[in-house]
Order: structure tokens, then C-alpha cells, then sequence
């Protein structure tokens, strides 16, 4: 049999496969194809729109900055793109700055958008441009803005004007956003118009206290309907208004800087607020300690009785992150009794983060985590055990090359693990966990190591196996393990450089016709 | 995120399939030929799992070949296709928290996989794809698309025709055109 003589629907199952740039060259290969590709992308609902597509020159800056520096979008592509694909509902911007110019050409080309993410907000859409986008667009229903410089006034205009909305995010994107970003025209006053349907809302970090959006929030249609909130909070007070008044929270993002934590008032009690959310399966707790740390260190915002009482009863938990964020810590609670907690009481626990920065983790601790097998699973060291002046010697420092690889043993459904910060980490850690891995054949694994004490990556001597993927980045600067494959006595085989993710992108393909 | 808070519990299941893997049933290629496979195996082809179960008992199947009338469902493809289901029967389920398409699409085949469906009868493989898509075997018409992408990528136009045996039916005038209407995405190369 010959490709051709597979009916439409395998074929079409083929091309859905390739990459789009890929695609729209292969409509030259022949008439059958050029007829089946063209079928393809006009009934083509969801767009990527990235990089690649976008004609980005990725020189070597981009390679190493990809993540954080967006491409200006390439009208006349954008153009050329979105016409061969008029029945799109769903269009995602990735590494490319969205801008007012491209709404005309999307609204006149795509008039069934319902849903839009925009994956890279800064300085992107102007307040011209959004008013466009909420006349053309009055169905939307999912709208993905993180980082996008949103004031009150857009808010009004989003939440009075996107009636069948349902999911709303202009969160900030740590990962993507400038250090310390912040909305500075968002007070969050404006939230209380929101339309009813939203269940899931994700809300940037506002310069302002935290009173104005609380109250607006609690004020708002929404209370009661949304399942899923991201938020971030300056005072832990704020938390207890929270688990209050939206006991019917699913998931659940938060990050606080804990600035009622000091001599004069501490909230830290209210922690265990987040009993009353009976119903969650995503709890993500973020202790941003840029505001309550200094750099003599300072208490946790959590004790153990709290984080006990908060976690009791969730039974249908399915992912716990407890992670941290710039701390500085002294005294920390022992985390124990709560992985034992975790492992009796949520059996359905599928992801877990914890920070050594916010909790005393001691080789016993990882042996409990262990226990949890779960299938994601994120180990962030204490950053301040960098520092080699007392308290933070290293001596308390248990994440060590040996904890990792044991720990993966452990993990007999391990599908995804990231260790971070920590400076006892090396090369030994990520030997040991590619011959683990090497051994679980049938399942795909991913290992991310950042911010560890990597000499060269030529030391790494085991080889990749098939089934694992292999992120390294040391100091925010990702290393390009291909500089390495050449010619060298590394094992890597040049042929499964695909394999190593250094960046993400899903459609890298430099097009040679 | 997930609705069902309570799914089944894994090691029960997995035992509940081994055993019944150990039921042996009959497939008929369109050639003729006949080959046993266990239940659990061959019900990863939802056209077999509907046939099955539309029988009844697993009694029944265990005598009478399920007859795959389609061409593509040559002896060699379904000898293929047999190895390939026996090998993955015991697959740990697919987990929707994880496994969400765009990840799932950009998964590299394993290596069993791209030893197994890296043949060098081309005439073969399509027929194991078209006689996949026919079974309704998703997981293995999806290692037969990202194979045969995997063998396009990076390619021109001539090499991919040369590569799958497609004659270019195309007049001079036509590819020009194509070739303008396409321009706007080499133009940046």
C-alpha cells in the first residue's frame, strides 16, 4: 500500500502530526495532498501560533533567552496563517508579542474565536486594542492574558462586556515576568462586576494592599461560582477571608508575602483557614518571602499545627505544592507528621512540591516522600544553605545526591521530577537517576535539574535513554548540552538531541524547500 | 482537572487483565490466514473490544475467529499488528492529568516502538497503519503517524516524494502557484 491509498481520515490523522510550517510546505508534494492539507487546516479549530510559524530568527540570544524575550509578531504571516484557517475557535500566542495591529486580521479571517491565550503579556495589548478585542469578540469564553498590563478600568470593560466568559487569567507568570512585576493600575475594585460564569480566575499581583480586591471579591457574583482562583496576597489575613467565603474552591493558587508576619502582628494562625475548602483537589501554597524576609532571617508562615489542620480532610486532593520563593528562613517546622498525614488521608495525591527553604526535610523526610509515590514530583533545596556562615551551614542540609537517586527509586510511578537549588546537587545525582530510569523502559520519564552545583555537563556519562528527557540549567543560564555532543566523548547521540528539551517549543522545524 | 475522585484501584484492574489475557482468541486476516491473541490484548482494537462484547460471553469468542474483512488487514499486518497489542496490553492506563494531548503528541516513541514500526517494506507499513485505523487502535495508528512524521521532518518536497513513492502530479503552472501561495512562509528562511 501507498501513503495515498490510506483514506482521508489516517492521512488527515498523519498530517494533524506534523508541524504546521511543515504542513503548509507539504502542500506541494502533490494534488492528493494539497486537497487533504487544505481540508485540514480550514477545519482546523486550534492554532499555535508560534515562533516557528512566525518566521523568528533564532540566532543564539534566542536560544538562550527564548523564554523570556517574546519575538514581535510578523503581521503579514500572522495574516497568511489565520487565512487558511477560518473555522478556528481557539488561537494560543506562544513567544510572540501579541499587539492591537494583529485583532483586525484575526477578526476578519477567525470570527468564531471563542478562545484566546496571549502566553506573553508584557507590553502587549494596548487599552484600545482590548476594547476591540471585547466588541469583536462578545462570545468569548476563555481569555489567557498573564503578565498583561491590566488596569481597573480594562477589568470594567472585560467583566461588563464577556458575558459568556468562563475563564479569565491575567495572573503573573513568575517564570516570564520581569523580577518584582507588578499591575500598578490594578486595585482589584473593579473585579466585583465580573460575570457570573467565570469558574476559573487568575489574578495578577497588584501593587496595592490587599483590602480593596478582597472586598471586591467577596462582593462579587463570582463568590460562589468559581472553583478555580489564583491569587496573590500580602497579608495572610487575607487568606482566612478567602477559605471563608469560597468554601467551593477546587483548585487553588496562592502565593503571599506574609506582610502581617512580624514583631508588631502575626497571622500565621490563619493557615489553617484552609480547612473550610473541603473540596480541593489543587492546593498551591507560594511563600513569597521577598517582604517578610530579611536577610537575618525570619520565622516561617507556617507552624505545623496550622498546615496540619489546613491539609485534615482534603481527602480529594490530587496535587499539594508548598514551594517557595526568595526566603530566608531560621526556624522551620519539621514536615513529618504531614507527609504521614498526606500518605493516610489523600490517596488520590498525583503531584507533589515541597521547599527544604519553608520546612526542616531530613533524610527521613525524603524516605517519607518516598512512600507518596506520586507521579510529579518537585524538591526544592533551602537557598539559604548557599550561604556557608551559621545558622545556615550545610550541615542541615540533607538534599544530597544520594537523597535524589533514592528518592526516584522510591517513586515507582515517577513521571516527572525537578530538583532545584541546591548546591550539593552535581552530576553524580543525574547519573544515578538516567540508570533508574533507564530501567523503567515502558514509561516515560522527565528529569529537571535547575539551579545545581554543575561542573560540566561532559561528566554526565550515562546515556540519555529513550524513554527519558533531560533538562539541565545551572544559574538560570540553560546549558546547551548539543555544544557538548560534538565530536566529544560524550555519550549523547547527536541523532536524539530532540530528546533533550532546552527550551520548549513544540514545533521547531527549520524548513529547507 | 479530574472529576473522578474515585478510580479504580490500579493492581486489582491489572490482575483482572492479565488473567483474562490468558484467554486466547482467533483473528482472520482478510487473506485468510488465522492468528491467536490474548482477550485483553486484542481488545485494545475497539472494533474487536464492540465485536466481544456484543457477543456476550467471552465463551463464545474463544472458538469462532473474529473475521477483519478490510484489505489492510493483510496476514503480515496482522501478525504485526499482534505483536504490537501483545506488547502493550499491560500499558499502565493512560492518565488524563498528565497525559493532556499536546504532551501526549510531542512524546517521543519509545524505543520498542521505533524498532517495531521501522520496517523497510513501505507497502507493509501502510497497510499496518490502515489496518490499525481500521481496528480502531489508536496508540498504534498514533506510532505510525509520528513515525512517518519523524521520516518527513527537516525533508523537501522532492526527497518526501521520493522517500514515499508519490509521483507529482502537479503541471509546471500549478507548482508555481502553489509555490507563490506559499512564499510568505520561506520567504524568512
Amino acid at each position: 500500500m501507498n501513503i495515498n491509498a490510506l483514506n482521508d481520515d489516517c492521512l488527515s490523522t498523519i498530517f494533524s502530526y506534523i508541524p504546521l510550517k511543515q504542513l503548509i510546505l507539504g502542500r506541494r508534494v502533490c494534488t492528493h495532498w494539497r486537497q487533504t492539507i487544505d481540508n485540514y487546516l480550514t477545519n482546523e479549530r486550534h492554532l499555535v501560533y508560534n515562533q516557528s510559524i512566525n518566521g523568528t530568527k533564532r540566532d543564539q540570544y534566542f536560544y538562550k533567552y527564548k523564554d523570556n524575550v517574546e519575538a514581535l509578531l510578523d503581521l503579514n504571516q500572522f495574516e497568511c496563517c489565520v487565512q487558511l484557517m477560518p473555522k478556528l475557535t481557539a488561537l494560543t500566542l506562544r513567544g510572540i508579542k501579541a499587539n492591537d495591529a494583529m485583532l483586525p486580521i484575526m477578526a476578519t479571517n477567525c470570527p468564531n474565536i471563542t478562545r484566546l491565550h496571549v502566553l506573553s503579556g508584557e507590553e502587549s495589548l494596548t487599552f484600545v486594542g482590548f476594547k476591540y478585542l471585547c466588541r469583536k469578540y462578545p462570545l468569548l469564553t476563555h481569555l489567557d492574558l498573564p503578565n498583561c498590563q491590566l488596569d481597573d478600568d480594562l477589568i470594567h470593560i472585560i467583566a461588563t462586556s464577556l458575558h459568556e466568559l468562563t475563564h479569565f487569567n491575567f495572573a503573573t507568570d513568575r517564570n516570564r515576568a520581569v523580577r518584582n512585576y507588578r499591575l500598578s493600575r490594578f486595585t482589584g475594585q473593579t473585579l466585583r462586576h465580573i460575570a457570573p460564569r467565570i469558574r476559573s480566575l487568575m489574578i495578577g499581583e497588584s501593587m496595592y494592599w490587599d483590602e480593596q480586591l478582597i472586598q471586591s471579591l467577596m462582593t462579587s457574583a463570582v463568590r460562589h461560582t468559581v472553583t478555580t482562583l489564583q491569587i496573590h496576597l500580602i497579608k495572610l489575613k487575607s487568606l482566612r477571608a478567602i477559605c471563608d467565603g469560597m468554601p467551593q474552591l477546587r483548585e487553588f493558587y496562592c502565593s503571599f508575602n506574609g506582610g502581617d508576619i512580624n514583631t508588631h502582628e502575626n497571622n500565621v494562625g490563619c493557615v489553617r483557614h484552609l480547612h473550610q475548602l473541603k473540596n480541593l483537589e489543587a492546593l498551591e501554597l507560594i511563600d513569597d518571602g521577598r517582604h517578610h524576609c530579611g536577610i537575618n532571617g525570619c520565622h516561617s508562615v507556617y507552624t505545623l499545627s496550622t498546615l496540619m489542620e489546613a491539609v485534615n480532610g482534603m481527602s480529594r486532593l490530587r496535587v499539594l505544592r508548598l514551594i517557595d520563593f526568595d526566603n530566608w528562613h531560621s526556624q522551620k517546622p519539621n514536615i513529618d507528621p504531614l507527609l504521614a498525614e498526606l500518605k493516610r488521608f489523600c490517596p488520590h495525591l498525583v503531584e507533589f512540591a515541597i521547599s527544604a527553604g519553608l520546612f526542616q526535610l531530613k533524610t527521613e523526610s525524603y524516605g517519607l516522600i518516598g512512600l507518596l509515590d506520586v507521579p510529579t514530583l518537585t524538591i526544592q533545596g533551602d537557598s539559604s544553605l548557599q550561604v556557608a556562615d551559621p545558622p545556615y551551614s550545610s550541615k542541615h542540609n540533607y538534599l544530597t545526591n544520594e537523597v535524589v537517586v533514592d528518592l526516584l527509586k522510591a517513586t515507582k510511578s515517577l513521571r516527572r521530577l525537578k530538583v532545584e537549588n541546591s548546591q550539593q546537587i552535581d552530576e553524580e545525582a543525574i547519573n544515578g537517576c538516567l540508570e533508574v530510569s533507564a530501567a523503567r523502559s515502558r514509561r516515560q520519564i522527565e528529569l529537571i535539574f535547575c539551579n545545581i552545583r554543575l561542573n560540566s555537563v561532559s561528566q554526565i556519562t550515562t546515556k540519555l535513554p529513550e524513554n527519558v528527557s533531560l533538562v539541565v540549567n545551572k544559574d538560570e543560564e540553560v546549558i546547551d548540552l548539543d555544544d557538548y555532543t560534538d565530536g566529544s566523548s560524550s555519550s549523547f547521540d547527536t541523532s536524539d538531541s530532540d530528546s533533550i528539551h532546552l527550551f520548549s517549543d513544540d514545533d521547531d522545524f527549520d524548513g529547507d524547500i | 482537572m479530574a472529576d473522578n475522585a474515585d478510580h479504580i484501584d490500579g493492581d486489582d484492574n491489572e490482575d483482572v487483565r492479565a488473567q483474562q489475557n490468558l484467554i486466547k482468541i482467533k483473528l482472520k486476516s482478510s487473506e485468510g490466514g488465522i492468528y491467536e491473541c490474548g482477550l485483553t490484548a486484542a481488545k485494545m482494537s475497539d472494533l474487536v473490544k464492540n465485536m466481544v462484547e456484543s457477543l456476550g460471553t467471552d465463551a463464545v469468542v474463544t472458538t469462532e475467529p473474529i473475521i477483519l474483512g478490510n484489505e489492510a488487514v493483510t496476514d503480515a499486518a496482522l501478525k504485526k499488528i499482534i505483536e504490537w497489542v501483545e506488547f502493550h496490553w499491560d500499558d499502565p492506563p493512560v492518565d488524563h492529568d498528565f497525559e493532556d494531548e499536546k504532551d501526549r503528541r510531542n512524546e517521543e516513541l519509545s524505543h520498542w516502538d521505533k524498532q517495531f514500526i521501522d520496517v523497510d517494506d513501505q507497502a507493509l507499513l501502510f497497510d499496518v497503519i490502515a489496518a490499525a485505523n481500521y481496528m480502531d487502535i489508536k496508540g498504534l495508528v498514533e506510532v505510525g503517524a509520528k513515525h512517518i512524521c519523524s521520516k518527513i521532518r527537516g525533508k523537501s518536497c522532492q526527497e518526501v516524494r521520493e522517500m514515499l513513492k508519490i509521483t507529482n502530479d502537479f503541471t509546471a503552472e500549478e507548482e508555481d502557484a502553489i509555490h507563490k501561495e506559499n512564499a510568505w512562509i520561506y520567504a524568512k528562511d
